[in-house]
């Protein structure tokens, strides 16, 4: 073997080592320093254990460093020779090669054999594997999720968007005035801005106080749009009944019908919203004029119908708006829906049947309620003193919207054997003694603790 | 500068080898000596050789001077010897006219090989004689510098025992010999061979000898001695290693070296380098001729501390570790990578 064939299978042999060696030590501490970095990203930040799961790729990075360096500690070539030489015991004829022809000496040179590169890789494979150990475990360890959401920006965007997005629903329906939307919308920013991990509690609550008020607001416009759509659609009812071709009132009846019409339209006229936008100029003055005269043409009434209808139409695209918006339940739009029914002919057919048992209005409450002859329908409701709703009436509590998956989605990560966390002021107090005084210290009071449940609960099973 | 072949080699290396082998046959028992001496004489170096009496020598001396076929004179060292009994001196000598001249009559110091027997038996003034000789290879006297002859060698011997009424040789003139050679005793079977094969101890004349002109001619092959650049590199950082201050200076050295060796110890350590290898056959110096002759040529020229007579340190352990921590190529691998022959 030549010696410039014997240096350059010195050096691959001596890269080769090198380069294990450097990439052993590159990737232990790589292991090392992503397992930190994994740790603090998980706790301090709550990054998903997959996303930082591509931090693995930095090792094709060191491994890819680890060549070139180990490149860079390749000794010379006159430092190769040395050891060669030195390694064969050539007494300096492979050094002098370098310089100096050898000439008749290369036979002894060619005599020369490849040293063994030996490399004691136990303390470098052993720090990587316990790198590796760290870094599995890194990615494996459960990370309590108090200890996350303290360390981290409390994350209510899609909160605060879904109530922004109720609140401006609200004020498209003139439904909260500006003054108020703008103390709402700043509200759930100022909550946004100071919500913090550590204390969602204190977050939480103010959206749900945000939320309540929301709500309540869209509760009153549905009830008040309720109500609306019921005066309306009894005056629509008596329009339509008294605009019929066939209906036989006569014309005393027919003028009282009419009065009360006129005083319904009146009533719907001094509310405001979409009823009082229903009626034009000319209409209201004949409606004041009917009110004294109970003179309405057919036209008047037919127009008078379609306009109630038209507005109570609105109304009901009003609730329908709110309700995909979130802020009334089905079940009310349901009943605003129901609310507005008509049926003209009926009703003029009820007054002209009831004549005399009622007047008009009295007659309009009692339609549709079963009638005069059958059963109590018709019947005066006499009221009473008022009831107590005193434990019986459920105190609504709306939950935020991100509440029910929160719950779906949380899972049991421990049971602690210590003992709960009590607030203070609000001591749970042993059932025995519940409400008794603590008289001079002399109450023995025993916190149950969770890991005392198996037997407290074997006491009351024995029989 | 051509790297000598190896049919031109051979006769230098046959020489030699004739002379140490005529040295191991004069005297029993001591071929790593006779090695280092033919060593010394071949790169025209002083040998101080310190050993405790009747150990041989004056006798391993006077076999080289009889060996070389070369010019030996013997002083015998006295406190009461004066420069002018080395070097010579004026004297007054009626001429042939009747008159009067002073003429030089030449001391002892002029021949190839100089005995100079329990040197530091001598005042330093007399020891101090022999600086310009052994260094510049002349004596000036009176103004006048005159040659010495050509080979010149200084063979001094000393006793480390019995040192009242002696003078320790100072450090100048240490720096001057090239090896500083420790006789020790022999063992049991040459003390046997020598009682046994030697009437009264007298050791046999050489049967082959080493002219002069065969002796330059050894000198001419090995100034063609090559020493590669890593070799003299290692050299270089070997001496300068012995100083305490400096950066690959082990920690022994550090605590107990006052001052280290000179530059000369270097151009020692090179030059005798040159002579192990010729003795070996090869054209070329490798580590482990500057190995060979490290300590013998450092061990004189290394001042060690009080701490170091105090915790019984010598400069032979000191070289001794040096060599073994000091990598012979130069290159600092790292520590858990080895290179080693194939079993």
């Amino acid at each position: 073997m030549s010696i410039e064939s014997l240096v350059k299978q010195f050096e691959r042999r001596l890269v080769l080592v090198f380069w294990m060696r450097t990439a052993v030590w590159y990737c232990a501490l790589w292991s090392f320093g992503l397992g930190v970095g994994v740790i603090a990203a998980r706790t301090f930040v709550g990054t998903d254990a997959k996303r930082l799961a591509w931090g693995m790729l930095g090792f094709l990075g060191f491994v890819l460093a680890a060549w070139f360096d180990s490149r860079r500690q390749i000794p010379g070539r006159r430092e190769l020779l040395a050891i060669l030489d030195k390694e064969n015991q050539a007494g300096g004829l492979v050094m002098a090669g370098e310089s100096e022809p050898v000439g008749a000496w290369n036979g002894k040179a060619s005599r020369l054999t490849l040293p063994v590169v030996a490399w004691d890789g136990r303390k470098s494979w052993t720090s990587l594997a316990v790198a590796a150990i760290f870094l599995t475990a890194a990615f494996l360890v459960p990370i309590p999720a108090e200890t996350v959401r303290a360390n981290q920006k409390l994350e209510i965007g899609k909160e605060v968007e879904k109530l922004e997005q109720k609140i401006e629903t609200l004020k498209e329906e003139d439904l909260l005035d500006q003054k108020k939307t703008a103390s709402l919308v700043e509200a759930l920013q100022k909550v946004q801005q100071q919500a913090e991990g550590k204390d969602p509690q204190k977050s939480w609550e103010a959206l749900d106080r945000i939320q309540e008020t929301v709500t309540n607001n869209a509760k009153q416009a549905a009830e008040n749009s309720v109500a609306k759509t019921e005066e309306m659609a009894k005056a629509q009812t008596l329009a339509e009944g008294l605009a019929a071709e066939n209906n036989q009132l006569d014309e005393q009846t027919m003028n009282e019908a009419t009065q009360e019409l006129a005083k319904l339209a009146q009533q719907i006229m001094g509310q405001s919203g979409k009823g009082a936008e229903a009626l034009n100029k000319e209409l209201s003055e004949a409606l004041k004029e009917a009110l004294k005269s109970g003179k309405l043409s057919k036209e008047q009434l037919a127009e008078l119908a379609k306009a109630l209808k038209g507005s109570k139409q609105d109304i009901l695209k009003q609730m329908d708006k709110l309700q995909k918006a979130g802020l009334i339940d089905p079940k009310t739009l349901k009943q605003c829906e129901k609310a507005g029914q008509c049926n003209g002919a009926g009703l003029a057919a009820f007054i002209k049947e009831n004549k005399g048992s009622g007047s008009v209005g009295e007659l309009m409450d009692a339609y549709g309620t079963g009638g005069t002859s059958r059963g109590r329908g018709d019947a005066k409701l006499n009221y009473g003193d008022a009831s107590s709703e005193e434990g019986a009436k459920f105190k609504e509590k709306t939950l935020s919207s991100g509440a029910g998956s929160d719950l779906k989605n949380s899972q049991t990560i421990a049971v602690t054997n210590s003992a709960p966390q009590i607030e203070k002021g609000n001591t749970a107090r042993p059932g025995a003694l519940s409400g008794t005084q603590a008289g001079n210290g002399s109450a023995f009071q025993q916190t149950i603790l969770p890991k005392h449940r198996g037997a407290v609960k074997r006491y009351f099973e024995r029989q | 500068m051509n790297l000598p072949t190896p049919e031109e080699l051979k006769p230098a290396v046959q020489l030699a080898s004739q002379a140490l082998e005529q040295l191991d046959k004069i005297l029993l028992g001591r071929t790593d000596l006779h090695r280092l001496v033919l060593v010394g004489i071949l790169s025209r170096g002083h040998i101080l050789l310190e050993g405790l009496p009747g150990v041989g020598k004056t006798a391993l001396v006077k076999a080289l001077g009889q060996l070389l076929s070369l010019e030996f004179k013997r002083v015998q060292f006295t406190p009461d010897l004066m420069p002018s009994d080395i070097v010579g001196a004026h004297i007054l000598q009626e001429n042939e006219a009747g008159g009067r001249d002073m003429v030089f009559h030449p001391g002892p110091v002029f021949t190839n090989i100089l005995l100079a027997d329990e040197i530091n038996r001598a005042s330093p003034k007399t020891q101090s004689a022999l600086l310009e000789a052994m260094q510049e290879q002349s004596v000036t006297l009176l103004g006048t510098t005159r040659m010495l002859p050509d080979p010149f060698f200084v063979l001094a011997s000393q006793n480390p025992i019995e040192l009242e009424g002696t003078y320790p040789l100072p450090e100048a003139q240490l720096d001057r010999f090239l090896f500083k050679l420790n006789v020790t005793n022999v063992d049991v079977d040459v003390l046997d061979g020598i009682i046994s094969t030697r009437r009264r101890g007298a050791p046999p004349v050489p049967s082959w000898t080493m002219s002069a002109e065969n002796l330059s001619s050894v000198f001419a092959m090995l100034d063609r001695i090559f020493l590669p650049k890593p070799v003299s590199r290692y050299i270089a950082r070997l001496v300068a290693a012995t100083h305490p201050l400096h950066d690959e200076s082990p920690d022994d050295i550090r605590a107990y070296v006052a001052y280290g060796a000179s530059p000369r110890a270097a151009i020692a350590i090179a030059e005798s380098a040159r002579a192990v290898a010729l003795l070996a056959g090869r054209p070329t110096v490798g580590f482990e001729d500057v190995k060979m002759v490290a300590e013998p040529v450092l061990n004189h020229r290394m001042i060690l501390n009080y701490k170091a007579k105090f915790d019984q340190i010598t400069t032979s352990g000191l070289i001794r570790n040096l060599l073994g921590k000091l990598e012979e190529t130069g290159v600092k691998l790292p520590s858990d990578v080895k290179i080693t022959q194939p079993a």
